[in-house]
Formats: C-alpha cells, structure tokens, sequence
C-alpha cells in the first residue's frame, strides 16, 4: 500500500500592494499624505516603498515608518528622473503580481516600455498633479483615495486547484469554501476548491508521486503555486467489524460468486444486492460508495475520496480502478461485485 | 571580406562591444541608447542629474519603447548630451571606457555588414547576460547601426561627427565614415555616441 501523506498549506488570497513614490521635493507633503493613507487602508499589505528612479527600496510595516524614515528615504534620491524601469525590473526578476501604486505628479518617463505585457493593468497611478493624466495604466485621483482606490486593490482568483505529479486525494478539509470537488483530467486529479474568503486553510491526507502537490492560484495576470508541507498524522483509515449476520454472505460471494440469502433462502449471484423479495441484503452496511472487505473487517470509501491498492493502483469511491504510468494516472476499469482488488482485498460499489 | 574570429565583452549594463581580431580595443555593437543611459541615471553616480534635465534631454529627442523597433529608431539612442555628461557616462562604466577615435569608428563601419549577418549568434551570446532590448535589436537588425543611425561623436573631435543623418532635414547623400563639421547648437539632438573599451 502506497504512504498516505498528512499535508499542510494556507494561503491569503489578498493581493499584495508595492507603493512607489516621487522623489519631489516640492511635492513631498502631499505624497507622504497619500501614501500614509494608502498603507493605513490596507494594513498589512504594503510591505515595501520604492522612488521612482532608484532601484533600492525600503521595507514598511506601518504609515509610522513611511513618516518617520520618508524624508531620510526621499534625500537620497531627490528630484531624480522619473524613471520606473529598475524597479519593474526587479518585480519581474521576483515574479511579483500584485499591485504596483505609482504616487506622483508625472508618469514615468520610461512607462512605454511596458505597454504589450501584463504590468499596466496591475499599475494604479495617484496623479498628484494639477493636469490631466492618460497612461496606459488606470488613473485615480489624490482626493477620496480610499474609495477610488478600493476596488482596484484586489485580483480576484479565477481557479484555485491542488494538482501534482501521481497526486490523488484521500482526505481532506478547506476552509473556509464554498465547495470543494476531486474530478479526474488527461491523467490527473486535481482537487478543485472555490473559496469563500480572503483566507483558507487546506488539511490533505493525500497519495503523492516523487514531491508533495501544489495549490495552484490563477488569476488572469498570472499563476502562483503554493507548497504544502508535511504536518503531524491525523488522518486514519479505520477497519470496522462486518456485522456478524452479513460475514458469511460476503464470504461466500467473494469466494464463490454466490451466496445463500438470508432473506429468502435462495442462492443469488454475487452481484444481487436487493432480493427478488424486495430486502436489502447487506442491510448495514453503508451505500451509495465504495466498500473494501477483508476477512472480516469491512471500510467504506464514503469519507475518502480513494484507497491505495497494490502495483502503483488505486480504487476510488465510486468504484473505479487506476493504474500510475509515466505520463499520469491511467483508468483500467469500474470495480465488480465483491472483485478481488488486491492480495487479501475484496471490492464492491454497494450502489442500490 | 571574412573575419574568422571576434570576442564580445558587456559593459556593467549589460550592452556588449565586440573586437575582432587584430583589434586592440572592444567597441559598442549599439549606440548608446537610453535605455541604457538611464541604467547610469538610476545610479548613486548620478545623482546631480535631475528629472526636469533628463526632460529637457529628451525634448531634443523623445523617448520611444525599446519594443518598439519599426521605425523612428534614432528615438532609442540618446542625443544632445553635452560632453561633459557624455564624460560622467563614461566614467560610470569605468575608466577604460572612451568615445571611439575616427580609425575605430571607421573599423567598425567596415565590418557592419558582417556584424548584421552574425546578429544570431550574438544574440546567442547576449542572452542571459545582456538586457531585454539588446535581444530584441538584434533580432529586428539593428545592429550595429552605422549606416542609417544617428550622428555620432569622435575622440578629440570637438565640432564634427560621423555617421548618417536621419533627419530629412539635413542631406542624405553624405558618406558616413566622412567627417561632418555641424554647428552643435543646431544638430545638438541628433548627435549621440557610442563606446569604446581599451
């Protein structure tokens, strides 16, 4: 049987937000008022503070940083070209793709240079000018920053997914989410989630291939993967006791592909599941999904989404059975009545 | 004419020069453009050089995206620099770093058409260690640009240049390795440089 891994990933869906400021001397109250408002606005957003025409930044928590070391910051590049290449330079090195809010009274000379890639509709310009200002980037004005600059703050996900080499979910538990579902691709299961709020939280108890999966975040500008790492077991897998008066039936079905019904006292074929007589003949057992035997426990796949079989296989909760290739997961067929699926291991989708 | 041999070296921007054998000097594949004059204006070096100068630099010239390479080319290389400037610049790059003499110019220009036919291997050999742009113009064929560029400024030469005019506004039919004498006042925007490494 193939190690099922316990693994662990949370993600924050807010986008984060990069501030770049004028260097103007003339204009530096004002911009210190907008970016102040900017960064109490989305606490804990704004992480770093460039100058447009320097390549250096500098690390902020809170707006108290930005006024207590702004000014130290603004000498050392004073009235310098508005230039924003290096900066976006070094966002794209790091494969940022969050907010990029420029601060400042002119665009950047150097803007052009990004027309044709995914920059300018990340890029929120705060036109601290008195004139007009049309760029290739959205254009907001320095009064009401907050409820102009609000809705443009965020890059809703469009699919958020956990996929990975041989990955096949067993268990798991997302929250919090509006639904979460395993569906089987060219070769691949992937867990597909819809969340239902800035933050989530992923427990998976999962088969993995030769690395752990990813949680896969792709908006329209870009996709960004999420590691999970291991955590403590929680998850097991517990056998339960066949009920004393099913023990023989399923014995005998397994063995023989038949059996004596305790409802009616005829022999049926192994795959009668319901009586002539109208009763249910594994009364007790849980229906609807896939049931392993062996010897005289029973588990029911009806809270996991796939049991590890033998020879790289595995039987999933609705029955089926896959088979790990090279090039990704192969379907080899439904699971029949009381099939044997393993060594010492009898299947059966107990659907009525 | 074959040439067997050439070597690139990149200057601390990342824009290569190239010497062929029998050179003693390493010289720009490029004008110098602005994209890689304003790596030097981003620098601590630079700091006395403001925001209303470099506009006013560029009024002389404007600035066009180094993507964009169909045509108004010369609006990628800097021009109207005072020498002075052109001197910061060079110093920024190191001390070994001078404006070509008239010779070097001249053998550069003898090799263009050779230079052109290779731009795919230097390309190759730009790729990970050059900028975006230089991958870009030398696959659209700018280079090195000697011919249909921009006036360009000589070692020791105060008030003439070489290179082709790409302005309509002066005669087309000069030869570019001729030396011009223009009044600097007047052209100032269409003269830029390139480098030469000893």
């Amino acid at each position: 049987m193939s190690e099922i891994m316990n693994l662990y990933c949370e993600v924050k869906f807010t986008t984060p937000v990069i501030l770049v400021l004028e260097p103007s001397s003339a204009l530096w109250a004002d911009i210190l008022r907008v970016a102040t408002e900017i960064i109490d606005s989305f606490p804990g957003r704004v992480k770093r503070v460039y100058f447009l025409g320097q390549k250096e930044h500098e690390p902020v928590r809170t707006s108290g940083d930005l006024k207590r070391d702004g000014p130290r910051w603004l000498r050392r590049g004073i009235d310098r070209p508005i230039l924003i290449n290096p900066i976006l330079e070094e966002l794209k090195e790091e494969k940022f793709t969050g907010i990029i809010v420029i601060v400042s009274s002119r665009l950047p000379l150097d803007i052009e240079d990004w027309e044709g890639t995914d920059v300018p509709g990340r890029m929120i310009f705060v036109n601290m000018g008195d004139g007009e200002i049309e760029g290739p980037c959205r254009v907001i004005g320095r009064s009401n920053i907050n409820l102009e600059i609000a809705p443009l703050m965020n890059i809703e996900p469009g699919e958020v997914f956990v996929s990975g080499d041989g990955f096949v979910p067993v268990n798991y538990s997302v929250e919090p989410c509006r639904s979460s579902e395993t569906v089987f691709r060219d070769g691949e299961f992937i867990l597909n989630i819809e969340p239902s709020s800035e933050r989530l939280k992923i427990h998976l108890a999962a088969i993995c291939g030769d690395r752990f999966p990813e949680l896969i975040i792709r908006r329209h500008n870009g996709t960004e993967k999420v590691s999970f790492r291991e955590e403590k077991p929680w998850f097991n897998q517990e056998w339960n006791r066949i009920p004393d008066d099913l023990r023989e039936i399923i014995k005998s079905a397994a063995e023989t592909g038949k059996f004596r019904c305790p409802c009616c006292g005829e022999k049926h074929d192994a795959d009668t599941l319901i009586c002539p007589s109208g009763d249910l003949i594994l009364r007790g057992l849980p229906a609807g999904r896939c049931i392993l035997f062996r010897g005289e426990e029973y588990i029911s796949l009806t809270h996991v989404h796939a049991y590890p079989l033998e020879d790289g296989k595995i039987i999933t909760s609705e029955g089926k059975i896959y088979r790990l290739k090279d090039d990704g997961w192969e379907y080899l067929k439904d699971v029949e009545p009381y099939e044997r699926v393993a060594d010492d291991l009898f299947g059966l989708f107990y659907k009525i | 004419m074959i040439y067997s041999d050439y070597s690139i070296k990149f200057d601390r921007t990342g824009f290569p020069l190239i010497q062929l054998d029998g050179w003693s000097h390493f010289i720009g594949l490029f004008p110098v453009s602005k994209y890689q004059f304003e790596r030097f204006l981003v620098d601590d070096e630079a700091s006395g050089y403001t925001d209303e100068w470099y506009r006013g630099i560029l009024e002389l010239n404007p600035r066009r995206s180094w993507r964009k390479t169909g045509d108004r080319i010369w609006e990628l290389f800097i021009t109207g620099l005072d020498r002075d400037v052109i001197d910061d610049f060079l110093g920024y790059l190191g001390p070994d770093y001078r404006l070509p003499s008239l010779d070097e110019w001249k053998a550069l220009l003898e090799v263009s058409e050779y230079i052109a036919e290779i731009s795919p291997a230097l390309k190759m050999i730009c790729n990970g260690r050059s900028p975006e742009p230089v991958l870009h113009w030398l696959e659209a064929g700018l280079c090195p640009l000697m011919r249909e560029g921009i006036f360009e400024r000589i070692h020791g030469i105060g008030n003439k240049v070489a290179g082709k005019p790409f302005h309509g506004l002066l005669p087309n039919t000069w030869a570019p390795e001729e030396l011009k004498e223009v009044k600097m006042d007047m052209v100032r925007g269409m003269i830029g440089f390139r480098v030469v490494r000893e």
